[in-house]
């Protein structure tokens, strides 16, 4: 695994990083993170379990809804493994 | 179906609104829209998408199906879409095509060998419509692009002939100035004039003109209304309303109308 990422800032999308790490950390910084960090962390740890990584992932999040959040994290994981 | 908008398939922004401008089909695209490095990230970002919702008429516009568009219509099959629209369209593109989806299909005629082929495009199974790639066949056919669209003039009467005969949808190409109303409006009034069923957009913003000049008018409502009611009581073939001559051609244009009007409503 390296390093990689997926999405972007802008408005509805959210980037995300994921990192080598032996341990979980999950990162999150978000416009909405008072009301949603607790639901945008919950699609980050299921969508890891889904794809049975454990690794470090940032999350700059710009309002997006759940499935773009799986789905960047599933690109970054997908890059991290493949490039 | 009347105005097709085509929605760049990596902006979550675009795609999750796609559904409120309007138009009678949606085209998410994974082709020019989106960049080579993001081909991965769009792929994934509409496939999740498209799990979560449920909307009539939504088409994808596929990569080269030699290249990425394979793997593209094997992550997209099982979801609810209508179906794809396909790049470089030609006989030997559809036939691989239909190896991987019995999906609806709307090949876009964008090279001079599919301006020539067209029929046999579109005489392939599943076929919905035919859309002009307006862009690319001026390209091919090393001109360049006009207002007034007279290099495309052949190809855009051939488009009509062939679709009308092969009863499927007839989609004129994106006007793509975004800042001009006025040409966009003279190029859809004569896309309608000409018989193609609907025209297609690259911008939100071009739906409601597209419908309006599609929508049937009152006028043509109220004929149409009173034709089909003329008819249900003359038994002869050929009658008058307004003191206009009515026989079978303007009966048949008189449905078509009036089944507009429904198709309209739906939206």
């Amino acid at each position: 695994m390296k390093t990689s990422q997926a999405g972007t800032i802008e408005s509805n999308d959210t980037l995300i990083i994921v990192s080598p790490s032996d341990k979980l950390i999950v990162e999150i910084s978000s416009i909405v993170f008072d009301k949603f960090g607790d639901a945008i962390k919950s699609v980050i740890l299921e969508t890891l379990k889904e794809h049975d990584v454990v690794c470090k992932v940032v999350v700059q999040d710009k309002g997006a809804y759940d499935y773009t959040i799986k789905a960047r994290l599933t690109t970054a994981l997908r890059r991290a493994h493949n490039e | 179906m009347s105005s097709y908008l085509f929605v760049p398939g990596n902006n979550p922004g675009m795609v999750q609104s796609a559904q409120v401008f309007g138009a009678s089909g949606i085209i998410y695209d994974l082709e020019d829209a989106v960049s080579i490095k993001d081909k991965d990230s769009a792929r994934d970002l509409l496939k999740e998408y498209l799990k979560t919702t449920m909307f009539e008429n939504v088409y994808i516009r596929i990569n080269d199906i030699f290249e990425l568009g394979k793997e593209e219509i094997n992550t997209f099959d099982h979801l609810a879409i209508s179906g794809y629209v396909v790049p470089k369209a030609s006989v030997n593109v559809m036939n691989e095509v239909k190896k991987y989806t019995n999906k609806l299909l709307i090949p876009i005629i964008e090279t001079p060998e599919a301006v020539l082929t067209m029929k046999e495009i579109g005489e392939f199974e599943n076929v919905s419509g035919m859309l002009l790639g307006g862009e690319d066949l001026a390209t091919n056919i090393d001109v360049v692009r006009t207002e007034d669209d007279i290099e495309l003039l052949y190809a855009r009467h051939k488009l009509v002939m062939v679709c009308a005969y092969l009863g499927v949808d007839s989609i004129d190409t994106p006007f793509t100035d975004t800042d001009n109303d006025e040409t966009l409006e003279e190029s859809v009034k004569y896309s309608k004039a000409i018989g193609m069923s609907a025209r297609s957009s690259i911008h939100p913003n071009q739906i409601p003109i597209i419908n309006e000049i599609y929508k049937p008018t009152l006028e043509e409502i109220e004929f149409a209304t009173k034709v089909i009611k003329a008819a249900e009581i003359n038994d002869s073939g050929v009658f008058s309303v307004d003191g206009k001559m009515v026989d079978l051609p303007v009966i048949i244009r008189a449905k078509n109308i009036l089944k507009k009007v429904k198709d309209y409503a739906k939206v």
